[in-house]
């Protein structure tokens, strides 16, 4: 057993970390200026324009295999870096990554959708949920009837991440209601000029994501990702992808509000001296770094064994440190809000806003109750022993 | 990084399972409500080399790094913690202690008896009226000619009746952690008393005693280390007891969740097993979580230690945190088990019991937030 890290791991970790203090935090001010506006934080120009600049370094495609032109990185490395980019709220993402399951199209379909994604001309967004279908993504009803050689595709979708700014989609529909999930799904690829809508969707954090509205639109038969009946498949595909991911970054998250805690902690007087010297407010912090570290080592524990496992024991890990990460992020930045004192819950600091988005991190890709229904249903059916892949 | 176990730390780890299955489960009801292990299992645990576990071959010891050491802490927490109790105490805070700062005829002496089981060790450093500010302690050791006389009280003892040498800790010289030396002190020496502290909330079948020292002669040769060293051995030794607790602490919280889902998915309610519900799914599966965090924290510590690297914030953390999970799992076990849980027949009130006094001894969990909110701001609030 060995926690340390490999020097080669410890340098690309550093390497991202002085980018993203370097050319990411600077812009801290400027994107909660105008998130307060009511604009978006980042440009996609501005955007792009940090994604090429990492990508000049080498930062391009963390997990796009070397043969596809990325970087190939292992899942543990994947999380260091997230970490990283975690530390910042400003919404930066490394370019280069497409999605997993594009992987599955075949030659043409590559060529079209796969390669264009990873080169960053082109922009996916994952549809499955939709207003009656959220953690039971079985109930989709989405249909697609085959007309011809074409699919007549009509539904509503919600929620959908990057939906204002996608051009194509990769929406589950039903083409056989008698199976249902059970191989009456399939995934299409659909072109936003194939005559799918999106709309924003105003949430508490300051994010976006689109209803999509398919209203008899019609795509051809080659535009079906994978088979006819295997969508279900493909989408819990795409959901497992990497579910560390997410407790990943709110623990960069958490890093640097706790860093923050402290700095206030140190500097803020009241009754003469600075308020680090109270216990209660030094109870905060050591709780919010026990977790912390509980955090790391529940999120690297689940990355090392995607890397390593991939199997049920993975998904598992990935599930407990989702839920921990997402429970304790909210804990976390409560505390944090709570050390500033009125200062935290002014739109002086960025504390406020870390509280709306974490928010979310409850709720995305799985709930808190689906981590645990998960994480009981592994135990329950002996899947995984109480030992957990550790003991 | 690997986070994966070396053939050697399975098969140590397999030991260690086998004998609590044997040895520990089936007996841990009735040591519990007799108030008694049968303090046999010293030679027991002796004979398979756990008494000697990270000492070094030539004093008796038994090798070993200190994820193993953790491993066997687990199993014997998921055992008894009271088990867990004897070993982590004589050989955690005593043994180790000799091996590290003794001279080679302390060593000689007292490593292979303990190593052996033939003597047991218990440590005396709370008092009556000093538990987490135990820099004030007040029983005092006075030197006359080349012997010491130690006169005062101590309080809580783990092993205390059992014990053939106690490590005391006595003031020696001027106020606070400075002028405190340490002692082996035999505990058949005149004037050496032990009551066994009894009605315990759990740690039932560990012998607590008061000790009382009443003019105690020992030779200046029984002196460990250097003289006003003593506070700085007795907390070396609980950053690294930390660790063997924190890991007897997963043990338990273990031990909660292995009972719980094997009885939600035999109890039946309403027509199907409680483990269908999803509220009982959620107690299973918070346990999960903090268990398999908690034993992270530990392994980390376990690490830290291999690479020579400090590690007491970590310490302090793992074991803030894993008694706090014990506590909660033990909790949450009742609660699946029901009114069952709340009767001995079953085992989980006797894991609530035991698991309670985690939190507080070898460092309460409101000192361990204090060491690492005083790491962490660079402010001592204590």
């Amino acid at each position: 057993m060995d926690f340390s890290l490999t020097t080669e791991e410890r340098e690309i970790r550093d390497w991202v970390r002085t980018f993203i203090r370097r050319e990411v935090m600077p812009l801290e001010q400027e994107v909660l200026r105008r998130e307060r506006a009511g604009q978006p934080g980042l440009t996609a120009d501005e955007r792009d324009e940090l994604q090429l600049k990492a990508k000049a370094a080498g930062f391009w495609g963390l997990q796009t295999p070397e043969s596809h032109g990325g970087m190939g990185l292992s899942a543990v490395m994947t999380a260091l870096l997230m970490v990283e980019i975690g530390k910042t709220f400003v919404p930066f993402q490394f370019g280069g990554d497409a999605d997993n399951i594009l992987y599955h199209a075949n030659e043409e379909q590559q060529q079209c959708y796969l390669l264009p994604t990873i080169a960053g001309e082109r922009k996916s967004c994952f549809a499955i949920t939709e207003p009656g279908a959220g953690s039971d993504a079985k109930a989709i009803r989405t249909s697609a009837r085959k007309d011809g050689t074409d699919w007549i595709i009509n539904g509503e979708k919600t929620f959908i991440t990057g939906g204002n700014e996608a051009d194509f989609a990769m929406v589950f529909a039903v083409t056989d209601p008698e199976r249902g999930a059970n191989g009456g799904v399939t995934c299409f690829l659909v072109d936003r000029d194939m005559g799918w809508k999106s709309e924003p969707i105003d949430t508490m954090g300051e994010w976006a994501p689109a209803a999509l509205i398919f209203d008899n639109v019609r795509v051809p038969d080659s535009q079906i990702l994978g088979e006819v009946g295997n969508g279900f498949q493909l989408a819990m595909q795409w959901i497992g992808r990497g579910r560390y991911l997410i407790p990943a970054r709110a623990l960069g998250s958490c890093e640097r509000l706790l860093e923050m805690g402290i700095d206030y902690a140190n500097t803020r007087e009241t009754f003469g001296k600075p308020i680090a010297d109270r216990q209660a407010i030094q109870w905060m912090i050591a709780d919010s770094s026990v977790e912390i570290e509980a955090l790391r080592w529940l999120v690297l524990h689940a990355a090392w064994l995607v890397d390593t496992d991939g199997g049920v024991a993975s998904r598992h890990a990935q599930s407990i440190a989702k839920l921990y990460g997402a429970t304790k992020a909210n804990e976390i930045v409560d505390r944090v809000l709570q050390i500033h004192g009125g200062m935290g819950y002014t739109r002086e600091l960025p504390i406020e806003r870390w509280y709306r988005e974490l928010r979310l991190a409850r709720i995305y890709e799985g709930t808190d109750e689906i981590q645990r229904r998960t994480i009981a249903n592994n135990l329950l059916r002996g899947k995984v022993k109480p030992t957990g892949s550790l003991g | 990084m690997d986070l994966s176990l070396t053939d050697e730390q399975r098969a140590v780890q397999q030991l260690a399972r086998d004998f609590v299955d044997r040895e520990v489960v089936p007996n841990v009801a009735e040591w519990d409500r007799a108030e008694q292990v049968d303090i046999g299992i010293v030679k027991q645990l002796a004979e398979l080399g756990f008494l000697g576990l990270t000492v070094p071959e030539e004093y008796g010891g038994s090798g070993g790094d200190h994820l193993s050491y953790c491993l066997i802490m687990e199993e014997f927490g998921r055992g008894d913690t009271a088990i867990r109790g004897i070993v982590s105490v004589s050989l955690g805070l005593v043994t180790k202690q000799i091996v590290k700062y003794g001279t080679e005829e302390q060593k000689r002496h007292w490593v292979p008896r303990l190593c052996s089981g033939e003597s047991l060790a218990c440590f005396g450093l709370t008092e009556p009226g000093t538990g987490s500010d135990a820099g004030n302690l007040t029983t005092r050791a006075e030197q006359d000619g080349d012997d010491w006389i130690i006169t005062g009280q101590k309080m809580f003892i783990t092993n205390g009746t059992w014990a053939d040498v106690a490590l005391i800790f006595a003031r020696t010289d001027g106020p606070g952690p400075k002028g405190v030396t340490a002692f082996l002190a035999p505990t058949d020496a005149e004037g050496f008393s032990r009551t066994e502290i009894k009605g315990k909330l759990g740690l039932r079948g560990q012998a607590t005693a008061e000790l009382t020292l009443d003019g105690v002669r020992v030779p200046d040769s029984a002196r460990l280390g250097e003289r006003g060293q003593g506070f700085s051995i007795a907390m070396f030794a609980l950053d690294k007891g930390r660790m063997a607790v924190a890991a007897g602490c997963v043990g338990l919280a273990r031990a909660a969740l292995e009972a719980s889902v094997k009885y939600a998915k035999e109890r039946e309610q309403f027509g199907k097993p409680i483990a269908s519900f999803q509220l009982v799914q959620e107690m299973l599966a918070d346990m999960a979580v903090e268990t398999d965090a908690a034993r992270l924290l530990v392994w980390r510590v376990a690490d830290y230690i291999e690479r020579g690297l400090t590690f007491k914030t970590e310490a302090s953390m793992a074991k803030l945190y894993a008694s706090e999970a014990a506590v909660k799992a033990s909790n949450l076990a009742i609660q699946v088990f029901g009114g069952y849980g709340y009767i001995d027949e079953y085992p989980v009130s006797k894991f609530l019991r035991d698991a309670r006094v985690l939190t507080l001894y070898e460092g309460t969990t409101q000192i361990q937030k204090l060491l690492i909110g005083r790491s962490l701001t660079g402010i001592n609030a204590f």
